[in-house]
């Protein structure tokens, strides 16, 4: 079903923020989570996970997954399906397709680290890490490969950034205006290049938050700007890093296609599991210290990717735009500061996305 | 003049309209009452003209999916100047994400709006009143040019709420700022044609001017333009009976839920608990309780009177106190009776009112949280026994009484209008 009445689709935005608003302020830290009103959702995990020993039930109706171990069991488990849930709502239904399993392909890595370099701002200036390099490269590239030039870059560049918030307006309601102009944006995309144009927009966002996570955890954290411009292969340590503390898709949302049980709950047939996916990876029982970014982790488990279960190539995508962009930094890094707050976006748990980083180099 | 007066479906918020109403129709305007179906009963029953507009608001659906969670969200909403002055933006920008949908845009569903811009498009009013709930009114007054003022019923909350969120959105980053009412406002005038620049403004929450009723010291300073009236205590369709036509023999308490309140089930301690707690005081309690709640009542208390509805502006009179839930109505019938108030406030304005009943001296508040049997009837009788409290009333009655009536604002509602169609 899709709402063509534009009030009516306006209406059941605001109905079910304003719900899961009051849902929040009552005490239930996964409506708030998926208020998105937050720089930091760290807290909303940990009250999740605190909340009880089992599985978290929102008041939304979903069960919330943050342990480590039920968060692999049901994203690898054969139980559960990313398929679209008929009875889901009806604001959302129309980005629920937008997670095809064909991904974009991926450039290789040496291309990509030439880009970067290509597209660093001069040293001693202001710039803006978002607009002026990790939102750039990557939207630059899939225009690339979808044959758009002259005045169609431009235009393309504008529908993958609008089309980027697909995947926050699935799981919350986003304003009426981004809503219009990302389902705009989805269908001009899936009429120049199907579902790949339709997935490209939310992938170069993954890319470029990932990129900007990776380069602020680096800034960050002491030594380690100094240490990747020694050894530049310590890029692959850091995006792992990153892709554990801040990963590129934070929920994953799925549903039980049997009835089972999953960390001491039994779920029904039918019900909607997320899994929060960096909250699992913060599972206190898993990793020592969950909190610290720490590149030299030894026997820690892989992070859990939005991948996992699902080959779409996404999480890749994004990892290797990462390393390639903390490699062609990498000498530049140890002279780099923040130059302002970082500017994150409202209304997106799931990718968490970054509007402004002013840094200075 | 043409003048629509407009409310949501509900005694409560309505009644405060009909004096006013009936003024403007005495002084030679033609008046229409516009709202849902619902209203249609209630306008009829004042004597007043009804124009149903769409269909009826399904409270029941929506109580059942989140009823609870939104009463349980509003009664935790503080509106006291200590709160909202140190609110953070998310709780303020909280308030308008949850309320306008959940009760700005419940209590005026689309087809009220379509009904309300299809009738003043055809009827052509000079000037629309509405309740501060009912937003079909400015956006009807919008789409076709006429001036529009709001009547309040009790401290303007909700734009004291306003206020802060506007004064903490400015302080946002750019990509931070929103506001959710205005979005609202916004999609209902493009769809009737009003252009998206300028759309909305501020005038459409508050109304181009306001109507209060509340006493002069009692307003929220919010720096809109306001008419002060006094408030004229109709309680609707009303029948004395018999028994009030006695002077009462001994003090005379009334103990009342309000109309709405009945509804809303506010009850911490039982109605058996609060008679009981009486029952040896010497005076004579009149308790308004209807059918359903006499049902859970086991022993009636021998200087208890029950009885299901009696009009508040004759009962009132020839009371020495009267304890209810804060509401409104029984509020400012008992303030321009000068009669001492007990008030169990249940939140959105009735913590204000409270408050205020408490400053002013004309009586005591007891909120829920520490509403005993025992701290009711200590009231009570400190009510009662304390000729203060009557002195604090009869002030505050003496300050509604000062205000100009319905008929006497008549004629500055006339020139307010014509200045806004020059």
């Amino acid at each position: 079903m899709t709402i063509t009445d534009r009030r009516r689709l306006g209406s059941r935005l605001q109905m079910a923020r304003g719900w899961y608003w009051a849902f929040g302020v009552n005490g239930d830290p996964y409506a708030m989570l998926l208020c998105g009103q937050d720089d930091e959702p760290g807290r909303w995990y940990e009250q999740i996970r605190s909340a009880s020993p089992t599985l978290f039930r929102s008041r939304s109706g979903a069960w919330v997954v943050t342990r480590y171990g039920a968060a692999a069991q049901v994203l690898d488990g054969p139980g559960f399906t990313r398929a679209p849930r008929e009875a889901a709502e009806d604001w959302a239904q129309p980005f629920l397709d937008v997670r095809a399993p064909v991904g974009p392909q991926l450039p290789t890595a040496d291309e990509l680290v030439g880009e970067y370099r290509a597209s660093l701002p001069r040293t001693g200036t202001r710039w803006d890490l978002m607009r002026d390099l990790a939102r750039e490269v990557p939207v630059r590239g899939v225009s690339a490969r979808l044959g758009a030039r002259g005045e169609d870059t431009h235009r393309l560049a504008a529908l993958l950034r609008s089309s980027a918030t697909a995947l926050d307006a699935r799981l919350t309601p986003q304003l009426l205006a981004v809503t219009e102009e990302t389902l705009a944006a989805l269908e001009a995309l899936r009429e120049l290049a199907g579902d790949e144009g339709a997935l490209a927009g939310a992938g170069c966002e993954m890319a470029a938050n990932t990129v900007c996570n990776a380069v602020l955890a680096t800034l960050r954290t002491p030594g380690l700007a100094g240490r990747l411009a020694d050894d530049p292969s310590l890029a692959e340590r850091i995006v792992a890093e990153t892709r554990r503390t801040a990963p590129p898709i934070h929920l994953v949302s799925l549903r039980a296609t049997a009835g089972q049980t999953v960390h001491g709950t039994t779920v029904a047939e039918g019900d909607e599991v997320v899994v929060a996916l960096a909250a699992a990876n913060r599972d206190p029982e898993v990793f020592a210290a969950p909190d610290r970014f720490d590149v030299d982790r030894a026997d820690a488990p892989p992070a859990l990717t939005s991948g996992r279960g699902c080959r779409d190539g996404l999480d890749e995508f994004a990892a290797r735009h990462a390393v390639a962009a903390l490699r062609a930094l990498a000498g530049t890094l140890p002279g780099m500061a923040p130059a302002g707050p970082v500017v994150h976006r409202r209304r997106s748990p799931v990718l968490r996305g970054i509007s402004r980083c002013p840094v200075e180099s | 003049m043409r003048i629509v007066f407009s409310s949501m479906t509900s005694k409560t918020h309505f009644y405060p309209l009909v004096p006013l109403a009936w003024a403007c129709k005495a002084a030679g305007h033609e008046v229409r009452v516009v709202g849902s179906p619902g209203l249609t009963e209630i306008t009829t029953a004042a004597g007043l003209t009804a124009v149903p507009v769409g269909e009826d608001v399904d409270l029941v659906g929506h109580m059942s999916a989140v009823g609870e969670d939104m009463i349980k969200y509003v009664r935790s909403l503080d509106f006291t100047d200590a709160a909202l002055g140190s609110a953070t933006w998310d709780h303020v920008l909280g308030m308008q994400t949850a309320l306008t949908p959940n009760l700005y845009g419940l209590m005026t569903p689309d087809s009220l709006i379509d009904g309300m811009v299809d009738f003043c498009r055809a009827w052509q009013p000079d000037l629309l009143i509405w309740e501060p709930l009912t937003f079909a009114a400015p956006i009807a007054a919008k789409v076709t040019g006429a001036a529009h003022a709001r009547l309040l019923w009790g401290p303007d909350v909700a734009t004291k709420a306003r206020r802060a969120f506007l004064d903490r959105r400015d302080r946002q980053e750019p990509e931070h700022r929103e506001d959710p009412f205005a979005e609202w406002i916004d999609w209902n005038l493009s769809r009737h044609g009003v252009a998206p620049e300028p759309g909305f403004d501020e005038e459409m929450a508050v109304g181009q001017w306001t109507i209060d009723p509340v006493p002069a010291s009692m307003r929220l300073d919010l720096g809109v333009p306001t008419v002060g009236m006094r408030y004229v205590d109709y309680n609707g369709p009303s029948v004395v009976p018999d028994w009030l036509h006695e002077p009462p023999a001994r003090r005379r308490v009334c103990l009342t839920l309000g109309v709405s309140g009945r509804d809303s089930g506010v009850e911490v301690v039982t109605t058996d608990e609060m008679l009981d707690a009486v029952a040896d005081i010497d005076a004579e309690f009149v308790a308004t309780l209807d059918a359903h709640q006499l049902e859970s009542v086991s022993r009636v208390p021998d200087n208890v009177r029950t009885a299901d509805f009696v009009p508040m502006h004759a009962l009132l009179p020839t009371c020495d106190a009267v304890a209810h839930h804060g509401g409104p109505g029984t509020w400012h019938t008992a303030a321009i009776h000068g009669v001492p108030q007990i008030v169990f406030p249940v939140g959105w304005d009735t913590d204000l009112r409270a408050q205020a009943t408490v400053d002013s001296g004309m009586g005591l508040s007891l909120p829920l949280g520490e509403l005993t049997a025992d701290r009711f009837r200590e009231s009570v009788l400190r009510v009662l026994e304390d000729p203060a409290f009557r002195v604090g009333a009869a002030k505050v009655r003496d300050e509604i009484l000062a205000e100009p009536t319905p008929t006497e604002i008549v004629g500055v509602l006339e020139k307010m209008t014509a200045e806004r169609a020059k």
